[in-house]
């Protein structure tokens, strides 16, 4: 009996998972426990251990998306039984978009192809086709007038004079279009008449099908863990009202603070205590006393939690992953500090699953290592606000009265004026900026 | 310039070219009064041997002619109906088309044959027929074919000086109309085209009385559709001005072309193909051709489903540019002579 190799169910909330690659090929022969299918979800990557050892039959090729559960292949105890099922189910290049048939291991599976299937040419009258070679002119970029959208030889002679026509937009898309600016010559409109609406605009740029003026160099996939960053990036700058403010920080008294830590548990190998899990500590503790900044904006309600979670941005080669560090309003600096590197770890193996990715009720996205003094980061809806952390640099700055050199860094909190107003915000960043120029008061 | 009917136009055609040369006579059944009104008077200024009225032969008309040719005489013989001549089809298509290549090129024979062909006017399936086709494909033959009372009588003129037997189609439709001739003497050569109507949408190219009803629908599509056509009348088809068509084609990149012949083998698929091979790549539309139904032409009220109309040549012109519906709302009317 054949073995099925399902999609798994990695998180609360995750339905679909993208095939990224099949570890072996058809018919080979995989142990149980091997890494057989490396596939990705909209937050994390996975790879998924075979059940057990057998012959590999593909079902769903890699590029398509499967539901949660679906058998996207089988693992047969023996060669005939591999016969068998590949009879019974057609190879997988075979089906591309075609659903698997239910089969005696029960197979449900939904193969959902991701090509569209392409437009046909448009048609172009002998003259049309004469005009555009003596003139060179790409006909796939005409737009036909003629009976049934034949490009007529007025048509090329109107696009090699005047250029592309301008597609019919409504005043908010090419708005949205201008302000991501989007080319609205790359957008196909699916409004009335071809013109291209709101939904086209967002659905391009989601699709990232800006086309390049010239020839790329090299392509890089916008699928994936890119293509889910800019989802999300532009989903929080759509839906959400934004506001960034800055703070310039006397952090001075936090480095001493740090290199007390440091020094005081310099043998113990298990913990290294860096300004981010001060930050980290400093911020949680500043959130319990601003409730509004520790909220989720869900559906018609604010949802103010008790616990902190708290988001830290981890940046990697391929993007940008956000673990959660779950309680730590609760914990020591050296939990924090503990806590926050295991998930760093984990955020470089590739081994977070989803619960260390969701929950977050807030998120520090620390740029300190870059030479930047502050930024606008792009809320993590449904969360309410993101704080920013520049670099510390030695500056000029009035202390007690005089001119003296002081290292200084700057914080940027971004967060939804929908959900705060600017009052507790400033308050709040105010009091984590104190706590930075004075860390014993996170003590208080 | 004054203005005269197409039939006196023939008529002065005629009485010129017998006061100039007097081997020119006419010959036909009951010619010297002939039914059309194109040759009252002739009889009486050139008397009984050069206005031949003959018993009932086309055989023996025609013939009789194609011999008088060969001898040194320009006859011009009136068939009375275009539907008639095929009654002298082997002394037409055969002798008078093919001796001067069968000898050699040693004799000529200069003649006319007038043909007053085309329907409208309800006379059934033997006195309707526009046959320019038959002609078209019988290597040998001239054939002219005026749309105006100026080109009637330069084609005819030149039909008679010319030392080929010229098949002469006028329109019996067209035998009231009154145009602009001038009273000095021209000519109006063959092979030569004339732009009836200048225009940038749509070439359309029209023989005969289909010439006069596509102006009227062009006036019509201009007023109520803003729709230019542009209509080329090639006088004659054999010579064929193709030159001129093609240019015409060049222009506008499309083509309807409008004959009253049955459409299958009809002038209009030989023209239309002519630009095919010359000017596809001038096209921004299929060709679209209007004429006659494939059926013998019917007598009575059925002949309107039968012969090309007006609507139909506006619903061509709609089907080349894809427009919905060009409608005539009934302004244009094939009208008969009788």
């Amino acid at each position: 009996m054949a073995l099925p190799i399902n999609i798994p169910k990695l998180g609360m909330t995750m339905e679909l998972a993208n095939l990224v690659e099949w570890k072996f090929s058809e018919g080979d022969w995989v142990e149980k426990d091997r890494v057989v299918l490396a596939i990705e979800t909209e937050k994390i990557s996975w790879e998924v251990p075979a059940v057990g050892s057998g012959y590999l039959h593909i079902i769903v090729e890699i590029g398509n998306k499967a539901k949660v559960g679906a058998v996207v292949g089988l693992l047969c105890p023996t060669q005939e039984e591999l016969a068998e099922v590949q009879k019974q189910l057609p190879p997988a290049a075979a089906m591309a978009a075609k659903p698997v048939p239910a089969t005696a291991a029960t197979a449900r599976t939904a193969a959902v192809p991701l090509k569209t299937a392409e437009k046909p040419p448009a048609p172009s009258s002998p003259a049309a086709r004469r005009l555009a070679k003596e003139l060179n002119v790409d006909l796939s970029g005409v737009t036909g007038t003629g009976p049934g959208g034949r490009i007529t030889e007025a048509d090329v002679r109107r696009f090699y004079e005047e250029g592309p026509p301008r597609p019919k937009i409504t005043p908010l898309a090419e708005e949205v279009a201008r302000q991501a600016g989007l080319d609205i010559m790359t957008i196909q409109g699916t409004g009335n008449g071809g013109t291209i609406t709101k939904e086209d605009v967002a659905r391009t740029l989601a699709a990232g099908k800006t086309p390049e003026p010239s020839a790329p160099v090299r392509a890089i996939p916008f699928t994936g863990m890119r293509k889910s960053i800019a989802d999300n990036l532009y989903a929080s700058l759509h839906n959400t009202a934004q506001l960034t403010t800055f703070t310039e920080v006397d952090a001075t008294e936090m480095v001493r603070f740090r290199d007390l830590v440091r020094e005081e548990y310099k043998n113990d190998d298990t913990v290294r205590i860096s300004y981010n899990d001060i930050l980290i500590m400093a911020t949680a503790r500043a959130l319990k006393r601003f409730p509004i900044m520790n909220s989720n904006l869900v559906g018609d309600e604010i949802l103010l939690f008790e616990a902190v979670h708290m988001g830290i941005a981890v940046a990697l080669p391929e993007g940008l992953i956000v673990p959660v560090l779950k309680h730590a309003d609760k914990m020591n600096l050296l939990e924090i500090a503990r806590g926050a590197r295991d998930l760093a770890h984990k955020a470089r193996a590739g081994t977070l699953t989803v619960d260390e990715v969701t929950g977050g009720t807030f998120t520090i996205s620390n740029t300190s290592m870059f030479p930047v003094d502050g930024a606008t980061p792009i809320l993590k809806p449904p969360e309410t606000a993101i704080l920013g952390i520049s670099r510390l640099r030695e500056k000029p700055a009035v202390y007690q009265g005089a001119i003296a050199i002081r290292t200084m860094m700057v914080l940027s909190l971004t967060f939804d004026h929908r959900v705060a107003d600017g009052a507790p915000a400033a308050e709040f960043v105010g009091t984590v900026a104190r706590y930075i120029e004075n860390p014993s008061l996170i003590l208080a | 310039m004054r203005e005269i009917k197409y039939m006196d136009a023939i008529n002065e055609a005629m009485k010129e070219e017998m006061s100039r040369d007097e081997t020119v006579y006419l010959i036909g059944e009951d010619v010297s009064q002939d039914i059309w009104g194109t040759s009252c008077d002739l009889f009486e200024m050139f008397g009984s041997e050069r206005v031949r009225d003959t018993a009932i032969s086309e055989a023996a008309i025609i013939g009789s002619a194609v011999g008088a040719a060969i001898a040194g005489y320009r006859p011009v013989v009136n068939t009375m109906f275009a539907d008639f001549a095929m009654c002298g089809a082997d002394e037409l298509l055969h002798k008078a088309a093919k001796w001067r290549f069968t000898h050699g090129g040693k004799i000529r024979i200069p003649m006319v044959v007038r043909a007053p062909a085309g329907g409208y006017s309800r006379l059934g399936p033997e006195h309707s027929q526009c046959p320019e086709s038959l002609f078209m494909r019988t290597p040998g033959l001239k054939i002219a074919m005026p749309s105006t009372p100026y080109d009637a009588k330069g084609l005819l003129k030149t039909a008679i000086r010319d030392n080929n037997p010229v098949i002469f189609l006028e329109h019996k439709n067209l035998m009231g109309h009154t145009g602009p001739v001038p009273e000095e003497e021209y000519l109006v050569p063959f092979g030569v085209a004339d732009i009836k109507r200048e225009g940038t949408d749509v070439t359309v190219v029209a023989t005969g009385f289909m010439v006069s009803l596509a102006q009227e629908v062009a006036e019509v599509l201009q007023q109520d559709h803003d729709v230019s056509l542009e209509i080329v009348d090639p006088r004659t088809l054999e010579p064929l001005d193709l030159d001129t068509i093609l240019a015409s084609v060049r222009k506008t990149k499309h083509l309807v072309v409008v004959d009253e012949e049955t459409s299958r083998c009809g002038p209009a698929a030989e023209i239309g193909m002519l630009v095919m091979e010359n000017a596809f790549d001038y096209l921004d539309a299929p060709i679209k051709r209007v004429a006659a139904a494939n059926y013998p032409i019917p007598g009575g009220y059925l002949e309107q489903f039968v012969l090309p109309q007006p609507q139909a040549m506006a619903d061509a012109v709609a089907a080349v540019l894809g427009r919905e519906k060009l409608d005539l709302q009934g302004k244009v009317v094939a009208k008969g002579a009788m």
